[in-house]
């Protein structure tokens, strides 16, 4: 037995590390979503720097269109000079193609960008998922997992798509209009400038308003599709129970309120002052000036403010001319500017909801033991387990030594641990005391890849993706020839029923695997489970829809498998249990009796019992342990 | 080989709608809708109005005011009040626009959500075996919502159309020559406009395919997350899930890069209009045929026929590809159901049940069941015992009717199910199903599912006789506790004892008990058993199991062999005659026996 890399130092490392996953940079994640979206956004630059410069220059270019027209109007067709004329017209086509190439650039790229934002950011949430622990998957909903791949990823991506070039393109307009009303007019500027805080402060007001209601529309929609998974995915009892208009009720109120959130959202994005305003002031400005060149037409006028002696300039026409046309400018950019908010701040209600589950602390710290020459030992030490914390221990200070090479019976009622002792060996949850060792080596220092590749699991609650049966079967092997699958589905009894169907190996599975029949699915995964060749073998009641013929067949081809492996099956099949050699008998969580079957079954009382019912049994011997002091020991462990 | 998730691929129901077609249902929509759509219409009329008046009265005050001799500053005065009231209605019906527009974007998508979540309901089984949830869901979640944004494009169209049509009529007045030589461009416009339909037609389709793609995977992904671990594959799945990905980042990029150039070209259309005006207006004007001063006002009139133009075209560009969207609600709300139902209420039933010449198959090429006939006669006990995968469960499945038969009939009391509202018949049923699945919610809330208006009595019943008790009573939460997405954290026989209380709190008339206990362990199981000859009292029971010793009291044994009933009797009489029935039971002992 070798270690390939282990030192403990390193180890303690990884620890540290591994803690949380990160995708991007690690800076990244230090403050909030928002700057996590930056994150993402960033990884850009070089697009946003173009995207940028395109925005500017298509602006400037469209400020050089007026000034040839008005010299074209003003000049050259009062000249008469057609050729002139003709050129300046050509000039403004050209003007128009650079144009359409700057515009065109700038909004490719910023597309481009976004399309790669959502699908990094959906990538980041795919492979963060995948790190998470069992835990957290056993609380989430997929549905709800589905709508943040989807929905909020869409509403990122929507909002950086215009978003970055509008925002650019906003301000630029926003300050060049600003300095152009200054030098145009600085009376009149002043009169814009004591709206500025207003027109600030509502634009504040707007996002706050719209952020909690993003986020409420977010978790909405994540709850429509929650409720939309659950009913697809679980036809078969809505049916059976005639669910159906219950169903449709619960799902329409779901988006009845949906409809009602968009609504209130709609309402609160309609009302937007910022536009109101400088449309308000605007015209003020105009009124305003109106009736100053009315009183001016006397003179300047004066004004005693506290001993300041002020006098108003009378305004020019051209000058107010100029001045409304500046303002006009300010109108569309201030109306982009609400699309632009409401998107973004759907976007980052999007990123939050992401971020929340993307801040979970991912599974678990990975060792990086990798052995070589396996042989398979497991030996759990004083392991407890409780799933969640605080509650009562679901595994109960078990205690058990398995040699390489030994099969081994567990056994026990329903819900007693015997399933959860098996994704402790895997790692999916970590034991709450205690530890457990594989080849001598503590499983939270194994490198956890290697760790579960070396451990076949036939599971219980028998999952099956939508794809072929072949590759079904080599899921755990990527690389299995169809040699090799073929002769996995023999050891599980599959190959005669897969040949029955048209396409054999090809014929494609519902989700789930709902296209087949119980036992048919098991035997695929059983299959599925053999093709791995593991050192270590869990079968957790993999027989349990399938008939004994078959269930015999299945033992005498998977005989010579089993040699030189460690074999756990879960069970309460006889056949199974006669042949183990030994047998752990388990009750709420703890074991209450480790033995062979021909001891147990004449002295062991709980034993005894399971049997009773269908068999004729040896005589009971002594030492027997009665059902009483059994249930002394279970009384202990509550 | 080796593909955990499939491919995107077109569902067999999706089929492609020519645009006249689009346009019909989704006016059958619109129409819904119409007052607010009309009262939109007004709005934007409204607005187009005033936005046209406005600047109107600011040009008659400043022509005024620079008369610079003889002002009438009370008329300048008045026209900038008009001026303010003008901005401030404007902005008033803007508010009224977006908050209709909201509304009318809300109810389109819920109903369409609903009308598509009603279809859903109505589909036999067959359509959710070959249908991945993820891809459903797309259609009814994402789809839905692209589709929603359309109904305002009637409105819009109709207003841009009537602007562009004011427009050109009033050009066309001041200098019919040079709207003539504008209009050259028109074709030109038309078939960018065909050609840019046509891609964002054909991008967004495949854009709409591969994101379902995307959502079925990530579904199939996070739903599978265990096994993933299990077999270490996660490497694997990151890259299946990553190709995914790219194809579906082609498409929208595709589809992102045609709507990014459609603004830049009619940016350039713009200035290839003031190009015609100036090349060829600025002709008229030196030859004398029009003054300067109408030069001008048409190169304003021909920039304010942008706007409109723009708008025109834009709605067409999301029209086209929106059509992809539209094309899979259709598609999903079309595709008709197999199921063929009636609406016959029988009341109180026997439970006597009849399988008469019953043609079964999955698929089109193979049959199942090759004309099946049984009678069970009501109250009795009847088991089913057989191979894996003989059709045990599909016997069950074709009885509650969740399949259609191909020939014969199903008679429930002499009465073909397919005249029975199915509803009301499937109360009748109650079927432990062979996967015991759970929705999200507590224990008690899951039972319940069988019968929400049963008593706490009822519930105490059916909870005691599944011996769903036993484990409660350890749970800190009782039966309040939480058993997570399809009862994941439970064990796997507590689910099953879950999934007995459920279809026991129903009281039906036909108990049907399908592996039911498979999961849970034998000594729960016998317990189960001595209660279960009370539960059968009174009741047409159907047993399936593979354990016999379960069965062996039963009043009748069928023996299934591929889609054939091989032995029928009880459990001596089959010892006696029945060579597959022996089989069965010989194994099964060998195999099971303690010594
Ligand atoms: N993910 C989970 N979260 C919380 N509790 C759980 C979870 N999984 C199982 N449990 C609880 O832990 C206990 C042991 O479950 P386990 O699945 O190990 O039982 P089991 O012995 O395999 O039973 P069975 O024979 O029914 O398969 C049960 O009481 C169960 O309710
Ligand atoms: N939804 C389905 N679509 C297509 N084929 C199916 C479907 N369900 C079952 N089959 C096929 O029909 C046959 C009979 O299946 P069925 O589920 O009725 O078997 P069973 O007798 O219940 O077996 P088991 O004891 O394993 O549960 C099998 O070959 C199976 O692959
Ligand atoms: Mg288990
Ligand atoms: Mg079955």
């Amino acid at each position: 037995m070798t270690l390939k890399t282990s030192t403990s130092t390193s180890t303690v490392k990884t620890q540290e590390q591994s803690k949380r996953f990160y995708f991007l940079n690690k800076r990244w994640y230090s403050k909030s979503h928002k700057y996590w979206l930056l994150g993402h956004i960033f990884n850009h630059k070089g697009k946003i720097a173009i995207i940028t410069a395109c925005s500017l220059g298509g602006i400037a270019l469209q400020i050089f269109i007026p000034f040839i027209l008005g010299d074209v109007f003003e000049v050259y067709i009062p000249s008469k000079n057609l050729e002139l004329i003709i050129r300046m017209a050509l000039f403004i086509l050209g003007l128009g193609l650079a144009r359409l190439a700057i515009n065109f650039i700038a909004s490719a790229l910023n597309e481009i960008m976004a399309q790669h934002v959502e699908m990094k950011i959906r990538l980041e949430l795919y492979e963060n998922l995948q790190t998470k622990s069992m835990d957290f998957h056993d609380s989430a909903r997929i549905g709800d997992l589905m709508s943040m791949a989807t929905a909020d990823t869409r509403m990122i991506n929507a909002s950086v798509s215009p978003g970055v070039r509008m925002i650019g393109t906003t301000i630029f307009t926003l300050v060049a209009t600003f300095i152009a009303m200054w030098v145009s007019s600085p009376t009149l500027s002043l009169v814009f400038l004591l709206a500025m805080p207003f027109y600030f402060y509502f634009l504040y007001k707007f996002g706050k308003k719209l952020l909690p209601l993003s986020i409420k529309r977010q978790s909405s929609v994540a709850k429509m599709n929650a409720e939309l998974q659950e009913n697809l995915t679980g036809v078969r009892v809505v049916r059976t129970f005639s669910g159906q208009e219950r169903e449709k009720k619960k799902f329409n109120k779901t988006i009845k309120e949906l409809e009602e959130i968009l609504v209130t959202r709609g309402i609160a994005s309609a009302y937007y002052i910022p536009s109101l305003i400088i449309s308000v002031v605007t015209a003020s400005i105009f009124l305003g000036a109106a009736y100053l060149i009315e009183a001016s037409i006397i003179g300047p006028i004066l004004f005693n403010l506290f001993g300041w002696q002020l006098t108003i300039q009378p305004i020019q026409i051209g000058e107010l001319i100029t001045f409304l046309t500046l303002a006009g400018f300010l109108g569309m950019p201030t109306m982009f500017l609400r699309w632009v908010l409401d998107m973004t701040l759907l976007g980052l209600a999007g990123a939050e909801r992401i971020f929340g589950v993307l801040s979970v602390e991912s599974e678990e710290e990975r060792g990086e033991t990798i052995l070589d020459d396996l042989e398979g030992s497991i030996e759990f030490t004083n392991v407890s387990f409780s799933y969640k914390e605080g509650s009562l221990f679901v595994v109960n200070d078990v205690s058990l030594k398995i040699e390489p090479g030994e099969t081994v019976a567990i056994l026990g009622p329903t819900g007693c641990g015997k399933t959860t002792l098996s994704k402790l060996l895997l790692r999916l949850y970590n034991p709450t005391k205690g530890s457990i060792l594989v080849d001598g080596v503590n499983i939270q220092e194994w490198d956890i890849t290697a760790l579960r590749s070396i451990i076949g699991v036939i599971e219980q609650d028998t999952f099956l993706f939508s794809t072929t049966i072949g590759s079904n079967i080599s899921y755990g092997k990527g690389d299995a020839t169809k040699e090799e699958i073929i002769e996995a589905a023999k050891a599980a009894q599959a190959h005669e029923f897969i040949m029955s169907f048209t396409d054999g190996y090809e014929t494609m599975v519902g989700e789930r695997g709902v296209t087949l029949s119980g036992g048919q699915k098991q035997r695929i995964a059983m299959a599925r489970g053999f093709i791995l060749n593991p050192k270590i073998l869990i079968m957790d009641a993999s027989a349990s829809a399938i008939d004994a013929q078959t269930e015999a067949k299945i033992q005498k081809a998977i005989e010579k498998l089993l040699i030189g492996r460690t074999t756990i099956i879960i069970t309460h099949r006889l056949s199974s249990l006669k042949t183990a050699t030994k047998i752990v008998f388990m009750d709420k969580g703890r074991i209450l009796k480790v033995g062979h079957h021909d001891d147990l079954i004449r002295t062991f009382l709980p034993y005894r019992d399971i049997f009773k019912r269908f068999t004729d049994l040896p005589p009971l011997e002594a030492d027997t342990i009665t059902s009483d002091s059994v249930s002394e020991t279970v009384g202990g462990s509550k | 080989m080796s593909q955990a998730f499939g491919r995107a691929e077109k569902a067999y129901y999706d089929r492609d709608y020519s645009f006249g077609e689009t346009v019909k249902r989704l006016w059958l929509f619109a129409r819904s809708e119409k007052k607010m759509l009309f009262i939109l219409l007004l709005a934007f009329a409204f607005n187009t109005g005033i936005s046209i008046g406005v600047p109107l009265f600011l040009r008659v005050a400043i022509d005024e005011i620079a008369k610079t001799i003889g002002v009438n500053f009370t008329n300048v005065n008045l026209y900038g009040w008009f001026y303010l009231a003008g901005t401030i209605i404007t902005w008033i019906t803007m508010y009224l626009i977006i908050r209709i527009e909201w509304t009318i974007i809300s109810r389109t998508v819920t109903k369409l959500r609903n009308d598509m979540f009603i279809q859903l309901q109505e589909h036999d089984l067959s359509f959710f075996d070959k249908n991945k949830t993820g891809r459903i869901m797309s259609r009814v979640v994402n789809d839905t919502w692209e589709l929603g944004n359309f109904m305002l494009i009637f409105v819009e169209i109709t207003v841009n159309f009537l602007n562009l049509v004011v427009m050109l009529v009033i050009m066309f007045v001041i200098e019919w020559r040079l709207t003539l030589g504008i209009l050259i461009i028109a074709p030109f416009i038309f078939i960018v406009m065909g050609f840019m339909g046509y891609f964002l037609m054909k991008f967004s389709r495949e854009s709409r395919l591969t994101v379902a793609a995307v959502n079925g995977a990530m579904q199939e992904s996070i739903a599978g997350i265990a096994i993933a671990k299990n077999f270490a594959r996660e490497a694997k799945n990151k890259q299946e899930f990553y190709d995914l990905n790219k194809t579906n980042l082609r498409a929208n990029i595709k589809r992102g890069l045609t709507f990014s150039i459609l603004f830049p070209i009619f940016d350039f259309i713009a200035s290839a209009i003031i190009f015609i005006i100036i090349f060829q207006g600025a002709r008229y004007v030196v030859n004398d045929a029009i003054s300067i001063g109408d030069l001008y006002l048409f190169y304003m009139y021909s920039l304010n026929l942008m706007g409109p133009l723009i708008g025109v075209s834009q709605q067409v560009a999301q029209f086209q590809a929106g059509r992809a969207s539209a094309e899979r609600i259709f598609s999903i709300l079309e595709v008709p159901s197999l199921m063929i139902s009636g609406t016959k209420d029988l009341g109180e039933i026997k439970g006597q049940i009849e399988f008469k010449d019953v043609l079964f198959g999955y698929s089109d090429e193979k049959t199942l069941f090759d004309g099946i006939s049984l009678f069970i006669p009501a109250g009795q006990n009847v088991a089913i015992v057989g191979h894996t995968g003989s059709g045990k469960t599909s016997l069950i499945s074709i009885l509650a009717h969740f399949y259609e038969i191909i020939g014969g009939e199903i008679l429930i009391d002499g009465n073909n199910i397919r005249n029975l509202d199915i509803d009301k018949y499937r109360k009748h049923l109650g079927i432990v199903l062979q996967d015991p699945y759970l929705f999200s919610g507590n224990i008690k809330e899951n039972i319940l599912y069988g019968n929400p208006e049963a008593t706490e009595m009822e519930l105490e019943q059916a909870v005691s006789a599944s011996h769903v008790t036993d484990f409660v009573e350890f749970l800190p939460e009782g039966l309040e506790t939480d058993v997570g997405e399809r009862g994941s954290k439970l064990s796997m026989g507590q689910r099953q004892l879950i999934s007995m209380s459920r279809a026991l709190i129903a009281n039906p008339r036909i108990l049907i008990l399908d592996e039911a206990t498979a999961s849970v362990d034998a000594y729960t199981e016998s317990l189960i058993q001595d209660g279960l000859e009370e539960l059968f009292k009174n009741r047409t029971s159907i047993v399936i199991a593979h354990r016999l010793s379960t069965v062996i009291g039963a009043d009748r044994i069928l023996v299934f062999e591929e889609g054939k009933v091989v032995g029928d009797g009880t459990h001596t009489e089959l010892m006696k005659h029945n060579k597959a029935y022996q089989e069965l039971y010989k194994t099964y002992y060998e195999f099971q026996g303690v010594f």
